[in-house]
């Protein structure tokens, strides 16, 4: 009659997240693309408001925490692409921004990486940062495999140009 | 001249991540979005606070606004389009294809945007020191996050403010922009600095009674007493009949055993208009006796044409909750001393060194403004009554209990009877109250929907909602008689009853059952989840997932350790390690059948437990008792277990009706086998498990109590008394009222 019973994780899918514990699991992140696509901590500031807001509104619901992930990623590109082509981001030039004066100051690479154009950046960073493959960004992004892995090529090699420029 | 190498790449890699790890967002930014989304997040948000919302990315517009001013004197130009992020369109889903969402342009003329940032001055309700603090960034203000941390919060308000608040709760008319709370200077209490850790020498349960030889009410602390029909101080017993209105007291000494005096309660009380009274339970401290009881008074609306905000435009009952306290230094003749009442009906009390607490829920039911009494509770003593004073009314938030007052009083039965302190708090009901020597903790559920996309309609949005609960928590110090209210929180879920609660080296711990709150498979299911907070009630560490889709059946913290009994089928006793607050882990999980409804500390390495028996497929509706062998945390076992033939007992649902003395090693409390009520005893011994199984028989409908005073058990009803020797169980003798 009496038995053990054995303790079993979590369950690995639609472990449902709070909105609250959302945000602190993928604030980082967020932020991380955010900067890297706009170069400016003010922007990515910003840029994680939106994408937060959105998520509440939408309210999305995922089956896997991959999907979560990924749903954020893309909202945190569209947001930014939208706070880029507004008419606040192209009429205003940022008096001073800390973090991005911070990061070309001390950073090892990161300052290389902000020269490139955003698009390449978002490449380099799903690539290194994220860890993504080049299938999963291509269909991240909505371009083809061929697409990301020229751009790929493209922004290593300029990386490179920049980061031996920098290293003579 | 190529791309990075493949060792390069590695390199870059390295360093492109390390660069990253400084890229956070500040707290300060964090905080923001946190506070938005929270407030975003709540579902069922009423039209007005709705409103406040939508006001509240006027940070977006403040600074396009600032910033369009700007460019416009700098550039001349007026007229700039400027962002408005209210109605921003939802990317739902990342098949939205590549098409980038763009943020919908209000054309907005100068004029609007002078509109808005003196729309939005008032309700900027951060402090001026921390919107002046930039950090330096290329926005030039944040609106601060809203007041998170509480540290005082009892802000006392005028009657006026509280009709006000009423009124446009009733009404929802936005007339007030100013939260009343918010627009009040906060008492000055003297910080409280009694939230230094509660010394751990404090008994956490009356497992292990005291030298006495006699045996008091089973409560969740030894030394804050909790009310109940029959109480005793070692040589008399005291026996309330509550369909007679009247205290017995019964000098208990064995063979010899007597009445000395009969207390008739309502000639000596002040009822309220002379309306039906109930007595509900007393107290007895050092020769008082302290009676409670409420009164239902029957109240017609004065005149309903009369510009009354009416919630029940009929006749209604409002409840009355007194206390009566008599002096019974002499046994034979007891003395009235005081009443005193207060609106509401009682949600609970305890007793600590001879101080009452008294809670009750005070319904309103016709408002009018010009008559502060429909809306403001008000205090009795002996033949008086008065309103709560201002002083001693605050606001909460909005909450589902719009129109119920908590009030609650503290008053001295020892020495001179006086009223110490009373505070009233407007917009939150309380469920359960959970007291310790030092702090009280009143929680009030607030039900919510939640909402997922039901399953089967292919890729289209339907969603389905699920109701769910969360529970407001105030957290109270009593500290030399007065009540300071010195933490708000929430938790997720619903919370069984006092035992749920315990607070241990200054750390609260909340185990709650969270209805739908998990989505899996397509549906919500049911969690349960232990949290454990500080002293602001601010989230250090919890357990999740304890067993879905059951729901906790019975809770009990004992020191470092907490036991969750949660049922469905069967029922998994769990046992949970918060020695370190911000990490508490489960050490192990027992299943068994059936579920205890009650866990009792009984000593060291044992856990009584007392509830319904099962097996497999469910429970089969008798009662049993369980002892758990608690030794090893990490292989907690059954050590012996009784099934008995009872269906029912009052020590189900009411812990106080059981006896359990492990300096005796005897177990008792009342059950029903069949229609016949019996008072059971067992003895447990650590080699026979509960042996000598006794049914004494007594009065049907009645509530006995059993009680060991020296060598002799009384059984007491409200009909009578049954002595019995103390070893054996055998009838000495019968006393009938």
């Amino acid at each position: 009659m009496l038995q053990q019973m054995a303790l079993v994780e979590p369950e690995g899918v639609a472990s449902v997240l709070s909105t609250e514990e959302v945000f602190i699991k993928y604030r980082d992140m967020v932020y991380r693309l955010a900067f890297a696509r706009t170069g400016s901590g003010g922007a990515a500031d910003d840029v994680l408001q939106d994408v937060f807001l959105r998520y509440v509104r939408a309210k999305p619901t995922f089956f896997e925490e991959e999907h979560r992930k990924a749903w954020l990623i893309r909202t945190t590109i569209n947001c930014s692409r939208s706070l880029k082509s507004s008419a606040w981001e192209r009429r205003t030039v940022p008096l001073k921004d800390t973090l991005a004066v911070r990061m070309k100051e001390h950073s090892e690479v990161y300052y290389a990486v902000l020269q490139l154009p955003a698009e390449s950046r978002t490449l380099i960073h799903l690539f290194y940062y994220e860890d993504y493959s080049v299938r999963e960004i291509a269909s991240l992004l909505h371009i083809s495999e061929v697409a990301v892995k020229t751009r790929l090529h493209r922004a290593r090699k300029k990386l490179r140009t920049l980061l031996e420029e920098d290293a003579e | 001249m190529s791309t990075l190498k493949k060792e390069d790449a590695f390199m870059f890699k390295d360093r492109y991540k390390r660069d990253n790890a400084r890229i956070t967002p500040s707290d300060e930014v964090s905080d923001r979005v946190l506070e938005a989304i929270c407030r975003e997040d709540i579902p069922d948000i009423t039209p007005r606070s709705r409103n406040v919302w939508y006001r509240q990315p006027l940070y977006r517009r403040l600074i396009a606004g600032v910033a369009c001013a700007a460019i416009a004197l700098s550039a001349g130009l007026i007229g700039l389009r400027t962002r408005s992020s209210v109605t921003l369109p939802v990317d739902n889903g990342i098949h939205a294809g590549d098409t980038s969402v763009t943020t919908v342009q209000t054309p907005s003329s100068e004029t609007e945007v002078t509109d808005t940032t003196t729309e939005t001055a008032p309700t900027t309700t951060a402090p001026p020191d921390v919107s002046q603090k930039d950090p330096g960034g290329d926005f030039p203000a944040y609106i601060a996050p809203a007041q998170k941390t509480y540290t005082d919060l009892f802000t006392s308000v005028n009657y006026t403010e509280i009709y006000r608040h009423i009124d446009t709760w009733l009404y929802e008319q936005p007339t007030a922009t100013v939260s009343p709370t918010t627009s009040t200077t906060p008492n000055t209490n003297p910080t409280n600095t009694s939230f230094l850790p509660t010394t751990t020498t404090r008994a956490t349960s009356n497992s292990a009674p005291a030298a006495n030889n006699f045996t008091q009410t089973n409560t969740q602390y030894a030394d804050v007493d909790e009310a109940d029909i029959v109480k005793t101080d070692g040589r008399y017993l005291y026996i309330l009949r509550p369909s007679k209105g009247e205290v017995r007291i019964v000098k208990a000494d064995g063979a010899q055993t007597a009445p000395t005096a009969t207390l008739s309660l309502p000639d000596s009380a002040y009822i309220y208009n002379g309306s039906s009274v109930n007595f509900l339970n007393m107290y007895y401290s050092d020769d008082r006796l302290t009676v409670l009881c409420s009164a239902i008074v029957q109240t017609k609306p004065a005149d309903l044409s009369d510009g009354m905000s009416t919630i029940h435009p009929y006749y209604f009952s409002q409840y009355v909750t007194f206390a009566t306290i008599y002096d019974v230094s002499d046994r034979t003749a007891p003395k009235w001393l005081n009443t005193f009442g207060q609106d509401g009906n009682l949600v609970d009390s305890r007793m600590i060194d001879g101080q009452l607490l008294l809670v009750t829920d005070y319904h309103l039911r016709c408002v009018r403004e010009d008559v502060p009494e429909t809306f403001v509770p008000s205090l009795y003593e002996n033949n008086s009554s008065a309103l709560m004073a201002e002083s001693d009314l605050c606001i909460m938030e909005k909450t589902d209990h719009d129109s119920v007052y908590t009030v609650l009083t503290v008053v001295s039965t020892t020495g001179h009877v006086q009223r110490l302190s009373q505070r009233g708090v407007f917009g939150t009901g309380s469920s359960v109250f959970y007291a310790n020597g030092t702090h009280l903790m009143l929680t009030a559920e607030r039900f919510l929907t939640r909402s997922a996309p039901a399953d089967g309609f292919g890729d289209s949005v339907q969603t389905v909602s699920f109701n769910s609960a969360e529970a407001r928590l105030q957290l109270f110090t009593l500290s030399e008689g007065k009540l300071l209210l010195t933490a708000r929180g929430v938790v997720d879920g619903e919370i069984n009853n006092q035992f749920s609660v315990d607070e241990y080296n200054g750390f609260f711990r909340i185990a709650a059952y969270r209805r739908n709150s998990l989505f899996r498979e397509h549906s919500f299911v049911d969690c349960n989840t232990l949290y454990v907070l500080d002293e602001n009630l601010h989230e250090v560490g919890r357990v999740d997932d304890l067993a879905p889709n059951e729901s906790i059946r019975s809770v009990r913290f004992d020191g470092d350790i907490g036991y969750v009994v949660t049922f469905r089928q069967t029922d998994p006793l769990f046992t949970i390690d918060l020695s370190d607050p911000a990490a508490p882990r489960v050490l192990s999980a027992l299943k068994i059948t059936g579920f205890s409804s009650y866990l009792h500390p009984y000593s060291d390495g044992r856990l009584f437990g007392i509830g319904f028996a099962g097996d497999n497929s469910g429970l089969t509706g008798d009662m049993k008792l369980v002892m758990f062998n608690t030794a090893d945390k990490k292989d907690v076992t059954v050590q012996h277990t009784l099934d008995l033939a009872s269906t029912s007992s009052s020590a189900i649902w009411d812990h106080h009706a059981i006896l359990v003395d492990s300096a005796r090693g005897v177990i008792g409390f009342p059950a029903y086998i069949g229609n016949t009520c019996y008072y059971m005893v067992y003895v447990y011994g650590e080699d026979g498990g509960f042996q000598n199984g006794k049914r004494l028989l007594m009065p049907s409908d009645q509530n006995p109590r059993g009680i060991f005073i020296g060598k002799s058990f009384y059984i007491c009803t409200a009909s009578g008394v049954t002595i019995c020797t103390a070893d054996g169980f055998d009838q000495i003798k019968t006393i009938d009222f």
